[in-house]
């Protein structure tokens, strides 16, 4: 759990980033949160984990193949769902402003869900 | 059944020696039973600290929100319950009755044909349901744009409605959407998930299958971003080893949704879903559908 906790971390230091959990996709359960005060880490985590079900299906039945990546855009900021292999069934869901850098932010994810595959 | 003042009692004693105990949850009921809102909503908003997941309680507060008259906060609640188990039978019935009550007749009948098969005896679901369908027909058939001139009282149907060559056009823009560079699909769903025009699929046409799974991440991502105070959803994006799929709302509580491979810019695929969005505002326009 603490190397959750420090991984977080690393993603929250990107500017803009609000937050950020891991979440079970199966039942949108938090199994790690670093998020802002005011954040309402366990019913965005459910909803999340929703839409990422929802979408993982619709590709598949669209012959797509597995969903990895899910990014919701609000008007005002943005949720970002990675699920990599490496996570198995848990997603890293990042909450951030609108405009933060997006690719910024893939970047960190990537390089922590690396460092939590291995 | 209202629960005994002796049932009250062993519920308060158990809370009082456990406050992580789940009998939050019918003393809650009981005390909302004997119109002691407050005292129920403090204890579900107690109980839901300890237990975020509980459905029932998510299902409970949405009830105390409404009792208060605070139906957006009781559908968040709802909705929150049936994206913990969509197969929550009370959240399903209260989501149907709250869109019937708002005058939403798709969402209202989407809804309520799930509660009536949970509980085929419950009459109030069964007459709004009844009404729900018989004014979504309405709604459909009704309101030719605003500006067209009145038809005489003989005028057939046909030689005013103007809606296949409204069709046609978005067909054969969506059409040409998907033949764009590495686009293998551009679709518009309505609100209840139902294909209004175009393909999706690089090899044969899945748009069927794949929409109502999509129908409903709508409303998720609205109240995602809604707890969030990220004002409205602007749009999903969806990356898989295959593919980049765009979704984007529209004016009719549908979406448009465009795939592209993942051999091609995002940017790009981006830029093609906001111009499939563009036709699916314009048909809704030129249908008078619009919300």
């Amino acid at each position: 759990m603490s190397g959750y906790a420090e991984l977080l971390d690393r993603v929250n230091r990107v500017t803009g980033v609000r937050g950020s959990m891991v979440v079970a996709v199966e039942d949108g359960l938090v199994v790690a949160e670093e998020l802002m005060l005011g954040v309402p880490g366990d019913a965005v985590a459910a909803l999340v984990a929703s839409i990422f079900r929802r979408a993982r299906r619709s590709m598949s039945a669209a012959d797509f193949g597995d969903a990895a990546f899910v990014q919701v855009d609000g008007e005002d900021g943005l949720l970002f769902a990675a699920a990599p292999p490496q996570l198995g069934d848990l997603l890293l869901v990042v909450v951030a402003e609108s405009w933060v850098n997006v690719g910024l932010v893939r970047l960190e994810a990537a390089r922590v869900v690396e460092a939590l595959g291995g | 059944m209202s629960a005994s003042p002796m049932q009250v009692k062993q519920w308060t004693d158990e809370l009082a020696a456990d406050p992580a105990s789940t009998a939050f949850l019918p003393l809650a009921r009981a005390y909302r039973e004997s119109a002691k809102r407050e005292a129920a909503l403090r204890l579900v908003l107690r109980g839901l600290e300890r237990h975020p997941h509980h459905v029932d309680a998510h299902h409970l507060l949405g009830l105390l929100y409404r009792d208060a008259g605070d139906n957006v906060k009781a559908a968040d609640e709802w909705g929150i319950a049936l994206a913990l188990a969509p197969e929550h039978p009370g959240a399903r019935r209260e989501m149907g009755l709250a869109a019937f009550a708002r005058g939403d007749w798709a969402s209202a009948v989407k809804h309520l044909e799930q509660a009536q098969a949970n509980d085929v005896m419950d009459q109030e679901v069964r007459a709004a349901l009844e009404s729900a369908w018989q004014r979504s027909r309405v709604a459909a058939r009704a309101a030719p744009p605003s500006s067209a001139p009145a038809p005489a009282p003989e005028a057939p149907l046909p030689e005013q409605w103007d809606g296949g060559r409204v069709f046609d056009a978005l067909a054969a823009e969506l059409g040409s959407l998907s033949q764009e560079r590495g686009i293998v699909g551009a679709v518009m769903l309505d609100a209840q998930g139902f294909v209004v025009a175009g393909r999706m699929g690089a090899d044969r046409d899945r748009a069927g299958e794949i929409s109502a799974v999509l129908s409903g991440a709508s409303s998720e991502a609205e109240r995602a971003v809604r707890h969030l105070k990220m004002g409205a959803w602007k749009g999903i994006l969806v990356e898989t080893p295959r593919a980049v799929v765009r979704l984007a709302p529209t004016g009719d509580g549908g979406m448009v949704a465009v795939a592209g491979r993942r051999d091609v810019p995002m940017g790009w695929v981006l830029r093609v879903a906001a111009r499939a969005r563009e036709s699916a505002e314009r048909f809704l326009a030129a249908m008078g559908g619009a919300r």
